[in-house]
């Protein structure tokens, strides 16, 4: 079986990632993104474990899957708190530490 | 190969199928129904009562908690599959383990509760 | 199976005390939440330090199947994780005393979480274990910043620190991926060994300037430090404090421990792209902190600066880097946690405290701050008398046994620029 699929699909989605990150203004966009390079790495990590015939790589994924959930919760918990402050998601609207 | 083209064909017919049932209804509605359309029959309230404000108002989404408390615990029963897998080779030692992973997330629950996440009202 | 779970005794001991904090939390009353929960932490954390150096040995130990690896350096940079938290405590007690805040059992036990988190980070010899202790102690960190109700710069200075922190974490796991699937296995002995085996590819540099890029987000070096100024300046002042501590002596530990053993022998291919990093970080760190009216913006800045004198120490691998690393890491961490436990002292003590003006006059009102400010930026400059001088001079002199005389040039125009705006700080005129 060739891997190569496994590559393209994972660099498609950390590219998808990396330009979400930079390009988009709305937070939960980011956590998409944020998400989508996470899953990009997962991709390629299951699809090496395949290639090697060992299970080091997917191991490694159930502990990212679990510690992107956690991270996902305290983010979004933080996006919440800031909402109630602003009443705003956007990014553009929390700049107030520059001066 | 070709076990695989046949789940695919049966994926496509699943797909049709699921995109059939839920919208008979509708679809034989908008053959057999007489259309008598006026205005006050796109409003909200049918029966006549005027709306007060605007219904795709943002209103705040308060059972973010529970979803965010069934994200949590969802996920982490993920380390329990791989510990049911391997659960002979590990015997005594991993049951201990998963008790002790068990045990940590009892805590957490306990704290989600005692904090009132899971209150519903 | 070699678990050897003598050797994680201390740091079971802390992630049982913390789990026991969270119950305890639940079932006391609020009154006298703060001081219980102060006092507690410091006795643990204390515990803590002594099992740490029970642990103390001059050859390195195995636990977990080579998951975790002991040896001195992990150990001493245990102990100084420790301490700062310690110190971390002491300012919290007070300053949640003047700003109440309403989670105060949450606060301490998250702090523990966060010492946890960088105590595993420095012992990881393996990289799932690397990047889930690097989560533990980075998502602590990002609640300890959030924490305070109604404090709008916590929240935002969080939000960023979020963002910034979890693309690091993402590219780390795309950089492990890679290195995964060149090797098949996932401890540092065995990539190291089968690394050197296969020899320089491309895709193997690909791996390793996406690992570094991700501890250079976390050590906030230049092209990757927009977030710092605003997470230290928006963050409550301890948890400045303990960020400007903990969080960077763990990264730069688990950074060197990572590249020492595992990339060293194509320090060839790596080391000039962090000398290059290293001279940028210092001198932009030292340029951006001269038109600072904020004083905790001028500390990020500096932290900034000093970021690339340590990085500047790693291209010494494989003589002196880590000697010199940890050394100024020392001196750094008391450095730091001096000048952020200063500006939670005036804060607290109602003196405000943050823009320069207000400190004009110091002297007058409370002369023996004023001299400890003295002290302490005199360090942080590197003037002889003070640790932060030795530090320096280890680090000038360890550059220059190993012939990159440029790059001990640059540490040297860098210390004396941030001299320049440490002293214009001091000299405020009242």
């Amino acid at each position: 079986m060739s891997p190569i699929g496994f590559f393209i699909l994972s660099a498609l989605l950390f590219g998808i990632g990396i330009f979400g990150i930079v390009a988009r203004r709305n937070v939960i966009s980011l956590f998409f993104s944020l998400e989508l390079i996470l899953n990009s790495a997962n991709v390629l990590l299951v699809g090496f474990s395949k290639l090697h015939q060992n299970l080091f790589g997917e191991v490694f994924v159930f502990f990212v899957l679990a510690v992107a959930a956690a991270e996902a919760a305290v983010g979004l918990a933080i996006v919440v708190a800031l909402y109630r402050l602003t009443g705003s998601v956007n990014t553009e609207d929390f700049s107030r530490l520059r001066w | 190969m070709e076990s695989y083209l046949v789940l695919f064909l049966f994926f496509l017919i699943a797909l049709v199928v699921a995109g059939l049932v839920p919208n008979i209804n509708l679809i034989t509605n908008k053959l057999l129904k007489i259309d008598r359309s006026v205005k006050e029959k796109y409003e909200p309230y049918e029966c006549g009562i005027p709306k007060i404000y605007p219904l795709n108002r943002r209103y705040f989404a308060f059972f973010y908690v529970v979803a965010l408390v069934f994200l949590l615990f969802d996920l982490e029963t993920v380390f329990l599959f791989p510990w049911a897998v391997a659960f002979r080779d590990l015997g005594i030692l991993g049951l201990v383990e998963a008790f002790i992973f068990i045990a940590i997330l009892l805590i957490g629950f306990l704290y989600a509760i005692a904090k009132g996440a899971l209150k519903w009202e | 199976m070699n678990l050897n779970l003598e050797l994680m005794l201390p740091e079971g001991f802390l992630l049982i005390s913390a789990l026991l904090m969270m119950v305890i939390d639940l079932v006391i009353s609020d009154r006298q939440k703060n001081s219980f929960f102060s006092n507690l932490s410091i006795v643990v954390i204390a515990i803590t330090m002594l099992l740490t150096s029970g642990t103390v040995s001059m050859e390195s130990n195995l636990a977990f199947n080579g998951f975790i690896r002991k040896d001195l350096m992990v150990v001493l940079s245990q102990l100084l994780l420790l301490i700062s938290g310690i110190f971390a405590v002491l300012l919290s007690h007070n300053y949640i005393e003047k700003f109440s805040l309403k989670y105060k059992g949450e606060y301490y036990y998250t702090l523990l979480f966060a010492l946890l988190g960088g105590m595993l980070l420095v012992a990881a010899n393996e990289f799932s274990t690397l990047f889930v202790s690097l989560e533990v102690m980075s998502i602590s960190v990002y609640i300890l910043v959030a924490l305070f109700k109604d404090d709008y710069r916590g929240k935002e200075a969080a939000l960023k620190y979020f963002i910034m922190g979890s693309v690091g974490a993402a590219i780390l796991v795309y950089g492990f991926a890679i290195l995964y699937g060149l090797t098949g296995v996932t401890t540092y002995d065995g990539v190291s060994e089968l690394v050197n085996k296969n020899g320089v590819t491309l895709a193997l540099l690909f791996s390793i300037a996406l690992v570094a890029v991700a501890f250079l987000f976390k050590t906030g070096a230049v092209p990757f430090h927009a977030w710092v100024p605003d997470v230290y300046h928006g963050a409550p002042t301890p948890v400045t404090a303990f960020m400007g501590a903990v969080v960077k002596v763990a990264s730069f530990v688990a950074f060197l421990r990572l590249f020492f053993p595992v990339f060293v022998s194509f320090a060839k291919n790596w080391t000039p792209a962090i000398e290059l990093v290293a001279v940028v970080t210092m001198f932009a760190g030292a340029l951006l902190a001269l038109n600072q009216n904020n004083l905790k913006r001028m500390l990020a800045y500096s932290a900034v600066s000093h970021t690339g004198v340590i990085l500047a120490a790693f291209v010494t691998v494989p003589a002196l880097a880590s000697f010199v690393v940890l050394f100024y890491l020392f001196v750094y961490v008391f450095v730091t946690l001096a000048a952020f436990g200063m500006l939670s002292l005036l804060t607290t003590k109602g003196l405000k405290g943050e823009s320069a003006e207000d400190w004009g006059g110091l002297y007058k009102k409370s002369p023996f701050l004023a001299l400890s400010a003295v002290v302490i930026f005199m360090s942080l400059a590197g003037i002889p008398p003070f640790a932060g001088f030795w530090a320096k001079f280890y680090l000038l002199t360890a550059l220059l046994r190993e012939g990159f005389i440029t790059l001990a040039l640059a540490v040297v125009l860098s210390s004396l620029m941030s001299l320049y705006f440490y002293l214009n700080h001091l000299s405020m005129p009242s």
